[in-house]
Formats: structure tokens, C-alpha cells, sequence
């Protein structure tokens, strides 16, 4: 292509480009008309992609089982019925008549923010073509139960795991050894339920103080035997029974949501989803809903189960037991068990069982990036990730029209001071709750917080700082907007690779946000109007307001937060939550809200209260 | 005619072959079998005539110096606590070499051994190509034969975890024995072998100043399938044959059994006997030891070693090979509960060559000891990744031989499996690269035109450009069209061809 030195030296922008700068004051409404018309196609399961089990090697899943220890299975649940008090005692009996290795661990907490304390049970069956190396895990709550029907249920799906060793016990082809490990569940709490999990794992892992990382929050036993490398786990519960399902139709469910993001690996769900059609004419239930994807006329909304997938994928860091497991790279599923059928699940817990025992490799990342339309479709990350992507172009446009004008790059100091709050918040926050736990001083250690968060240091700095309408001061603001929509579209498109469903909620709040905020505007008005506006989307109100409204939205049964715009416990215990999460998970909810969206907060006050006599001229760039 | 005949077997030299099956019961549902065959040769100069002792095994031993060789392949799950003591040489999961022999330096040691290991990857079948020998480790490893102190004996030990056992080895040291078709190694039946909980085998060859010695082992424990049937086994239902010939060439041929001796050497029916006695019972408790892993990332891991005495005072020399994808941290290794009176370490000495770490530890009845070695995992060149490289690669077991009052025996540990960090060639990956270099391709000019100080300048002939949009477009249409009619490519290829086809015909 030939080049000319343009008149002047100046530049000559191209015609599609200042035919977009000038659709900028649209591109949001466009952008969010677009994602919404994509989405509705790619997240439509009928435009999905068929499940499969793509590996061979995880074929053995769907060789005739054999399993034919039924009748062990009422003697097991009959035992651990008569004992409640001692399941741990009556489950290692078990297996040391079976002459297998049973050892119990009891663990405590170290945190006064968490009082947790318990007995966990393990036991092995050591794969005689094994050579040490390899295993995989199988995990069962134990005791608890809020109802006796609960708590039955569970001796139920205990037992029937339990027969599932008494005939496995007996086979000669296991090449990997099999570990049972069955969790204290006595509190009847998921995060108590959830750490007794991690106290074992951290144990098998040996990543407790004595060894690597200097953990205080789990004071666990040592482990009395080891095995290696765990490829799989799979935890077994009661099925949460759906609604919207039919009565007739046999139903499991399976939960692959895992800290930051993480998903159970696809082929895994896969095989899971195909040896219970297969075996056991059963359909899966994701997220507590049953899809019959043969007829999506008669059953619910088909956007339900791919929006709940994501929402899930965003907010619900430990969605179940065997999200702990990803904390340790290890891919891992909850599934429901039907109760009422009994020796299906000794057949469903073997075809499990043998397809990891023939896994040639470790499920390794092919699939890891998907969202589900039900249990027979998902989509692509290559599908799904332009929705990010047509969300964030407003942002893109608007700092290509900044860039544009920006005469010298000047940071702001506040970009510092406003990181460092948000750095001195979140190690404030968890080190307090660490040592003291949620009162110090008798002071909320939560309402401490949200008190510091909506302070608008931003304004403060402005009001101080920027008060004088200089060339400088213009620039600093100036650069800031760039820096704000750059920032923005950059953390986005990070988080959506790892959490797309976190950066897609927080895309639909801080894309209009900040592309509200830093758009120029001449009038003084209308920079008053919308700094209090932006004061009162203060990220802790938008996260209870989504959390009050989104699960209505969503259709889920329980109701969250007692008012419908903003409720102050609510607020609280989010915060608690997410303190508790990223203490014992290592979940990184706390961390994106005090050094990401507090940080963007806080600088979009500085761009929202200027005004500026200079803004970027459309009919300028028409005649251009 | 008495007289020639003696004429002609002084001038031999003198070998001899035996044979021995020990049979025992371990627990109610399994039986031991341990085959041991052994040929000896006396040694004679210039003497190259062979009648029991395998011709090649001499000819290894002349080729590259050998006093003192040890081949061990394993596969399974040795289960101490119900069978007691493993057999010995003791076994590892994969295959491991132990050599001693005599060379002029270093490195001509280290070229002998490299065509050693591919002479025994011809005898024995095996693919031990890939096994990182370790240079002289200082401490034991296995019970083997003193020397004096006046040659100059290089020793190598290696372990690959991976290699697997299988009938073809089998058929390699059959072809090893002087007997193959009588006697006891009839009842080497591969497919019975195999099928079992535990399979070791072994090849050891010795030579001293006088003999030439060879010996191959064979254990395997085996599991009866129908307990409700009875667990009383008949011999010639464990191995599927009866022993109906004797090995005529042999000097001792025997089996033991029921605590008795039996001798199979002038068999003139078929032999079978029942295998009654009890389990044996393995009250005295031994030395154990498990390795576990540690650590949950791509970065860094931890081999946690544990040893468990038993009833009697020990002295343990623990040898645990590093290979080298994992680079261990030599000042973070830490000891719990063992006096340590002697220590050896080697690094490795270049990118692709193991490290060993040999400690020496005193340790009382019914104590604990534990060792932690932090180690950090090596990322690869892609050359050096498996095919399967998300199976992850093995650290192997380590080894300890045991000194107690009056016996020595080696155990080990179980290898564990690595997983190391490895390049993601997958789905995601692509997508990654795809959206980003078409960033890359819509941004760099959009970069470019917006802050060049030179502007493009549309060509004044518009023709060309015509005639170039109007290809594309058609290509597009085809395209298009092919995608919605769901054209195969075969068949348009297929298609293409016959016209050509037609073509040539028309010629």
C-alpha cells in the first residue's frame, strides 16, 4: 500500500473509524441490543453442541457393570441407622471386616472468625495393578441431616457407596487405588461441611504448615496413609429433587461449579450424563432444575439452566463438596443419587469408577471452559466469549475517541492512593477476621467495612486536590477516563477467560458505569446528577441488590434479603462470605472487590464531577 | 569308548544347572510362587563351548567387564503386611539395572554401560533406553559380592518406573534356561503369570576369578477366583499344566511345599501335589516404606518419605533418585525422627541426568522416621514432553536396603507420578491465540492510521481492485454455498478428479 505524508502532518482517520466514533453516544444501547441477540442464539440449547465422551480411553464407563452387592446395602443402612452417635465407628468396622484400611482424622479450626471442629473417615482400596502412583477419590457425607428423613437419606447413599467397596474390594482390574473418604457433615452446615473436606485434603497434600504454605485457619491429623496423585473425585449426595420435573422420570444431579471459576472437566460430566442415560434411564438435574432437552415447548424457560450455569460460575464459589477439590487441581463433581434406586447406584458408582480407573491421561484443560444448556448440550468458550466482547466494545470505542484527543499522558496520584484502600481493606478485613473474628471491639467487623467502602475518597481528592481548573489538572482527568475504560475492558476480558460468569455480571454493571461516568460532559448539571448517582452505585449496594434480585430472577425457590432495593444483613453476610471463602478456599471474590471494583469506584468520582469545554466534536470529525 | 568320553568332558568346562518352585500360601485367598533357575560356569580360558550356561550372558559378561549384574521388573502391588517379606532382590514397580563391572575411566564407563543397556534391551526385550543410570551410589542397595580392592570397579543403579512387564520378557528368560520344555520351567505359562496380583522377575549374573554364575527369578502371587469353592490349590491348577518330565541336565530340581522338599528331578509319572498348609504368619513386623506427594500446583511439590521399624534396631540406607525434570531444594529438605549418621548426595550432572539422594539412618524398634524433600518442577522443552503428557512422568521409589542384627534385605517404596506443568495445545488455547491475533490484526492498523504521520493512499486504478473483490466475492459465494448444501470437500475433490480423469482421457 502506498503512503503519503499528509497535509500539515496531521492525521487522517480512516471513514469506518470516524464513522464509529460518531455512533459512540449509541454504542452502548447497540452493544447491549447486539449481546442480548447473541446471547439468545449461542445460549439457546438447541443451538448447542452435543455432549460426548471425546476420550476412549473413558469408554470402560459403558461396559456392563456387575455390581451384585444389593443385599448389603440394607445390612449397612440397618447399622448406621441403630447408631447414629458412632457412624464413623460403624463405617471403619465395616471395612476392617473387609480386611481394608480404615482410619479416622479428627480436625479443628484455628480462626475465631470460624469454630469448626470434627471427625472425618477414610478408607482404601489399594488397586493391585497399581503401583502407588495414581488414585481417585470417592466422597460421602456423614451424620447431620436438619430432618430424621435427612439424615436417613444419607446412611441410604453411605451405604450404598459402602457395598459399592464391599464388591469392588474383590476385583483385580483396579489400576489406580480407590479412596473413600467420608465427611463430617454433623454441623449441618455447608461451610463446617466444606472444611472438615479441606482438612482432610490439605492433609493428603501436605500443604499444612509443617510442610509448605503456613496455613493457621485447619489443625488437621496427619494422615495415617497416602496414596498419589488423585485424578478424579466424585462426591455422592441424596438428589436434590427438581422441581419442574416429571414424576415418573428418574432424576440424578451433578454440580461442577468450583472456586474462581473452576468447572469440573467436560468429559468428566459427560460420561457421567451418558452412563446415567444409558444405564439407568436417568436425566441429570443441573443447578436444580431437570430439562427434558427432547421437549423444551413443555419445560421451563431453556435459557434457565445456561443463565443459572453462569450465575453459578460467578457468585457460587463452593457449590458443593466437590468444589473443594479444585482447590487442589482436581477435577472433581457432585452427584445426586436417587434413593429409590438402590442397586442402580452400585451400577452407576462402578461404571464411574472403572471409566477413571482406564483414564490414560489426567483430565487435563480441553474442556474446562463451557457453560451447560442441559444435560445433553454446552457451548463452546469460543461460542460464548464475544458476548464479552460486544458488552466491552462501548469501552473500547470511548477510549479510542480519548485517545485520540489526549494531548500528554498524565497519571494521577489518586490512582495509587485509591489501590492502596482497596489493598489496606482487604488485608485489614481478612486479617482481622482471621485473629479476632467478625466483632473487634464490640464493632461489626463487617459494617466496618462497608462504612469504609462508601466513603467517596475519589470526590474528596477531587474536591482538594483537582478543585482548580487547570491545564494539568484537566489532563490528569483526562488520562484518568482512558485509564478507567482501558482498566475496565482489561480486567474484564482477563476475568472472562477464567470466570466468564463473574465478568459478564460485572460487565452489565461496569461498562454503562463507567461509560457513563467518563464521557465528557460540558454541562455542570449533569455532572451533579450523575456523581450522586455513582455514589449510590456504590459496589456493595449493586452486589445485595443483585443478589436480592438476580436469584428472583432466576426463578430460585428461596428468597433472599428481606427488602427488595438494599438490605444492610444481607450486605453483611456477603461480605462474610466472601472473607470466609477466600480464607479457607483461597476464593478470589474479596480480593476482585476491594483491589478491583472499590479501586474503579472510587477513580470514576474524579471523571464524573468534571466538566470540560473541549469535548470531542462530532461535526469536527463529520468535516474531517 | 568310557575313556574318550571322559577325555571329552575334561576338556569342558565344568557347569552346572538347578531348579527350584517354592510355593506358599500368603493369606487364605493367595499363593506365592517363586521360580528360581541358576546355571554356573567355571572359567576357562580360551574355552567357547556352552552347555547349561546361556552363551550370550558369557559373551556380556566378557564384552564389557561385568562382575556383578542385576536386572529387576516388577509390576503390582507387593502387600507387606499380609505377605511379609518381598522376595528378594526386591522389586520396584518398572524395571531397575544395577551393574558393576570394570572399565579404564569414566567415561569409557559410561560408554560401556550405554551399550550394556542396549545389549540387555536385545536379550531381555525390554526398552530400558530411556533409563538415567546414576554414577557409583556410595551407599547399598542390594546385597552383592565383595571385591578386592585392587580392580577398579565402576557401579551404576537406575530405575525407570514406567517400563511394564510383559510375556515377552518371560519368553526372553525362558530362553535363558537349559531346560525350556521339561522340568519346572513347564510351568511358566505366560497367561496364568499375568494374571496375578504381583509379578516380579529378575536376571543376576556374577563373575569371579573362578565361575560365572546366572540366576533367573520369577514370583508371582497369585489370587483364587472362587474362595467358595475352596482354597486348597493344586498345582496343576495354578499354572494350567502338569509336570510330567523332568529336567534331565539339571543337578538339583526341586519343589517346596507344604513345608516339605520335593524332589522333581527323576520324574517318571506326572507330579501334582496339593498346596494344604496354612498362610504363613508374618507376626514379626519389618520395615516399611510409603512415599506420599505434596503440593497442589504447577510450581512446586514435595516427596514426603515415611519409614516404619519394626521390632528390631535398624540401620537403613535410603536411596531415593531425583530425575530430572524436578530440581530439588537441597537446603529446605528436613528430617523428622531419624538419626542421621551418614549422607551422600549427588546432582545431576547435566540437563537430562538424575540426582541421587543417599542417606544413612539409625533407627530404633517400632520408631517413626520422615523425610521431606521440597523440590520444584522443571518446565520442558516441548521435545522432552511424552505423548501422553498429561499422564504426568514418575519419580521413582526410593530404596532401602535394611541392616539388622543378622540379616539385610532391600524394600521400597512406592514411585509416585509428577504432574507437571505442560504446554496447553488444547481448544482454549487456540481460541486464545485466534481472538488474539485477530485483535492483533484489527487493532495494529487501527494503532497504525491513527498515529502515522503518513496516511494510505488509495491506489487511482480501480479495475484491478474490481476484478479482485469480484474473485473474493465469488469465493465467498461458493464457500457459502458449499457450507448450506452441505457439500463434502472429499467429494468435490473426488469431483475435480474424474474431470481431470475425462481430461486425460480426451488426449
Amino acid at each position: 500500500m502506498n503512503f503519503v505524508l499528509v497535509e500539515g502532518g496531521g492525521v487522517e482517520t480512516p471513514p469506518i473509524l470516524r464513522k464509529i466514533l460518531r455512533l459512540r453516544k449509541i454504542a452502548l444501547i447497540l452493544a447491549g441490543i447486539a449481546a442480548w441477540y447473541y446471547a439468545s442464539v449461542v445460549l439457546n440449547p438447541e443451538n448447542m453442541e452435543n455432549t460426548r465422551i471425546s476420550e476412549h480411553s473413558l469408554m470402560p464407563g459403558l461396559v456392563t457393570a456387575k455390581f451384585d452387592k444389593t443385599s448389603m446395602i440394607a445390612q449397612i443402612f440397618s447399622d448406621l441407622s441403630e447408631n447414629p452417635k458412632n457412624i464413623q465407628k460403624t463405617i471403619c468396622g465395616y471395612f476392617h471386616k473387609w480386611d481394608l484400611s480404615c482410619h479416622s482424622q479428627k480436625f479443628r479450626s484455628n480462626v475465631p472468625g470460624i469454630q469448626i471442629s470434627g471427625e472425618n473417615v477414610y478408607a482404601w482400596i489399594r488397586g493391585s495393578r497399581n503401583d502407588g502412583g495414581e488414585a481417585q477419590l470417592i466422597g460421602v457425607k456423614i451424620g447431620g441431616g436438619r430432618k430424621k428423613s435427612e439424615a436417613e437419606l444419607r446412611n441410604l447413599i453411605i451405604a450404598q457407596v459402602m457395598a459399592f467397596a464391599y464388591y469392588a474390594k474383590d476385583q483385580v482390574y483396579w489400576s489406580r487405588d480407590i479412596l473413600f473418604v467420608f465427611i463430617d457433615a454433623t454441623s449441618n452446615s455447608d461451610d463446617s461441611t466444606n472444611f472438615a473436606f479441606d482438612a482432610f485434603l490439605q492433609e493428603y497434600h501436605l500443604t499444612h504448615s509443617n510442610y509448605s504454605t503456613p496455613t493457621t485457619v485447619i489443625h488437621a491429623e496427619q494422615l495415617k496413609e497416602q496414596c498419589g496423585l488423585l485424578i478424579a473425585g466424585i462426591v455422592y449426595e441424596p438428589v436434590k429433587w427438581p422441581r419442574k420435573s416429571k414424576k415418573d422420570t428418574r432424576i440424578m444431579s451433578a454440580a461442577m461449579n468450583g472456586i474462581n471459576g473452576q468447572q469440573a472437566n467436560l468429559d468428566l460430566f459427560n460420561s457421567a450424563a451418558k452412563i446415567a442415560h444409558q444405564k439407568l434411564s436417568a436425566g441429570m438435574a443441573l443447578f436444580g432444575i431437570y430439562q427434558d432437552p427432547h421437549s423444551y415447548s413443555t419445560q421451563a424457560w431453556p435459557y434457565l439452566i445456561p443463565l443459572r450455569a453462569i450465575y453459578g460460575q460467578g457468585f457460587v464459589a463452593v457449590e458443593g463438596l466437590h468444589s473443594v477439590l479444585g482447590k487442589y487441581s482436581v477435577p472433581a463433581l457432585t452427584i445426586g443419587l436417587d434413593h429409590t434406586m438402590g442397586p442402580e447406584n452400585g451400577i452407576f458408582i462402578e461404571s464411574m469408577c472403572r471409566m477413571l480407573n482406564n483414564a490414560l491421561e489426567r483430565l487435563h484443560q480441553s474442556y474446562f471452559m463451557y457453560i451447560l444448556g442441559d444435560d445433553m448440550h454446552f457451548a463452546s468458550i469460543a461460542y460464548y466469549l464475544p458476548i464479552l466482547g460486544i458488552i466491552s466494545a462501548p469501552l473500547l470505542i470511548s477510549a479510542y475517541a480519548e485517545w485520540r484527543e489526549i494531548q500528554q499522558i498524565r497519571l494521577s496520584p489518586f490512582i495509587y492512593i485509591a489501590h492502596i484502600i482497596g489493598a489496606l481493606q482487604f488485608t485489614g478485613a481478612t486479617y482481622a477476621y482471621a485473629n479476632f473474628g467478625a466483632k473487634i471491639f464490640d464493632t461489626n467487623l463487617a459494617q466496618l467495612f462497608i462504612l469504609s467502602s462508601i466513603i467517596p475518597f475519589g470526590l474528596i481528592y477531587n474536591f482538594v486536590v483537582l478543585a482548580r481548573k487547570s491545564a494539568e489538572n484537566q489532563a490528569e482527568i483526562r488520562f484518568t477516563r482512558l485509564f478507567l475504560q482501558l482498566l475496565t475492558c482489561l480486567m474484564l476480558g482477563c476475568l472472562g477467560l477464567v470466570n466468564f460468569g463473574l465478568a459478564l455480571f460485572g460487565a452489565i454493571f461496569a461498562v454503562p458505569l463507567v461509560f457513563v461516568m467518563t464521557f465528557e460532559s460540558t454541562s455542570r448539571a449533569r455532572s451533579y446528577i450523575r456523581t450522586i448517582f455513582l455514589f449510590f452505585a456504590n459496589p456493595i449496594f449493586l452486589l445485595t441488590f443483585s443478589a436480592i434480585n438476580l436469584q428472583q430472577y432466576l426463578e430460585y425457590p428461596q428468597k433472599v434479603g428481606e427488602n427488595a432495593i438494599f438490605d444492610l444483613n444481607l450486605a453483611e453476610n456477603l461480605i462474610y462470605r466472601a472473607i470466609r471463602e477466600h480464607l479457607l478456599f483461597g476464593s478470589a471474590h474479596f480480593a476482585l472487590f476491594c483491589l478491583f471494583a472499590q479501586p474503579v469506584w472510587n477513580l470514576l468520582f474524579l471523571t464524573a464531577i468534571s466538566t470540560t469545554n473541549n469535548e470531542i466534536d462530532d461535526e469536527k470529525m463529520k468535516k474531517e | 569308548m568310557y575313556r574318550i568320553f571322559l577325555l571329552f568332558t575334561l576338556c569342558f568346562a565344568k557347569e552346572e544347572y538347578w531348579e527350584n518352585l517354592k510355593l506358599d500360601r500368603v493369606s487364605e485367598n493367595e499363593l506365592k510362587a517363586e521360580f528360581r533357575f541358576g546355571a554356573s560356569r567355571e572359567n576357562l580360558k580360551n574355552e567357547r563351548d556352552f552347555e547349561v550356561f546361556p552363551r550370550i550372558l558369557d559373551e556380556l559378561i566378557e564384552e564389557y567387564d561385568v562382575k556383578y549384574l542385576l536386572v529387576i521388573m516388577g509390576q503390582g502391588r507387593w502387600k507387606d503386611d499380609k505377605w511379609g517379606r518381598k522376595t528378594q532382590p526386591g522389586a520396584v514397580h518398572g524395571a531397575q539395572v544395577y551393574a558393576d563391572f570394570e572399565a579404564n575411566s569414566e567415561e569409557g564407563a559410561d560408554k560401556k554401560l550405554r551399550f550394556l543397556i542396549e545389549a540387555l534391551n536385545g536379550i531381555l526385550c525390554t526398552s530400558l533406553s530411556q533409563i538415567s543410570l546414576i554414577t557409583s551410589p556410595q551407599l547399598e542397595i542390594f546385597k552383592r559380592p565383595k571385591y578386592s580392592t585392587s580392580q577398579q570397579i565402576f557401579r551404576r543403579y537406575g530405575i525407570l518406573s514406567r517400563e511394564t512387564t510383559c510375556t515377552e520378557n518371560l519368553t526372553r528368560l525362558r530362553k535363558l534356561l537349559a531346560c525350556r520344555q521339561s522340568g519346572i520351567s513347564i510351568l511358566l505359562h505366560p497367561s496364568k503369570l499375568y494374571d496375578v496380583l504381583y509379578h516380579a522377575s529378575h536376571l543376576i549374573v556374577k563373575k569371579n576369578e573362578k565361575i560365572s554364575e546366572m540366576e533367573v527369578g520369577i514370583t508371582a502371587v497369585f489370587k483364587n477366583k472362587n474362595p467358595i469353592q475352596g482354597s486348597n490349590w493344586l498345582l496343576s491348577s495354578i499354572f494350567e499344566s502338569k509336570l510330567s518330565s523332568s529336567c534331565g541336565i539339571a543337578t538339583k530340581s526341586q519343589i517346596e511345599a507344604n513345608n516339605q522338599i520335593y524332589d522333581v528331578k527323576n520324574l517318571e509319572t506326572s507330579f501334582d501335589i496339593e498346596i494344604t498348609s496354612k498362610p504363613i504368619s508374618n507376626e514379626a513386623k519389618l520395615v516399611k516404606g510409603w512415599t506420599s506427594q505434596g503440593g497442589s500446583d504447577q510450581q512446586n511439590g514435595i516427596l514426603h518419605i515415611s519409614l516404619q521399624n519394626g521390632d528390631l534396631d535398624s540401620k537403613l540406607e535410603v536411596s531415593q533418585i531425583l530425575p530430572y525434570f524436578v530440581q530439588p531444594r537441597y537446603a529446605k529438605i528436613s528430617f523428622k525422627n531419624c538419626q542421621i549418621t551418614r549422607k551422600a548426595l549427588q546432582t545431576s550432572k547435566n540437563e537430562k541426568s538424575s540426582a541421587l539422594l543417599q542417606y544413612e539412618i539409625i533407627i530404633k524398634s517400632g520408631e517413626k522416621c520422615e523425610i521431606t524433600i521440597p523440590f520444584d518442577k522443571k518446565i520442558l522443552r516441548l521435545d522432552d514432553y511424552p505423548p501422553d503428557a498429561n499422564h504426568g512422568m514418575h519419580i521413582p521409589a526410593a530404596v532401602i536396603f535394611v541392616s539388622q542384627k543378622s540379616d539385610s534385605y532391600t524394600i521400597h517404596t512406592n514411585p509416585i507420578l509428577v504432574a507437571l506443568p505442560v504446554p496447553d495445545f488444547s481448544m482454549p488455547f487456540n481460541v486464545i491465540c485466534f481472538v488474539a491475533t485477530a485483535f492483533a490484526l484489527i487493532f495494529g492498523p487501527l494503532q497504525l492510521y491513527s498515529t502515522m504521520w503518513l496516511a494510505p493512499s488509495p491506489p487511482r486504478s480501480t479495475f484491478w481492485r474490481k476484478i479482485n473483490r469480484l474473485i473474493l466475492l465469488i469465493l465467498i459465494v461458493l464457500c457459502l454455498y458449499a457450507h448450506f448444501m452441505e457439500i463434502n470437500l472429499n467429494e468435490v475433490r473426488r469431483g475435480i478428479e474424474q474431470y481431470l480423469e475425462k481430461l486425460n482421457e480426451l488426449r
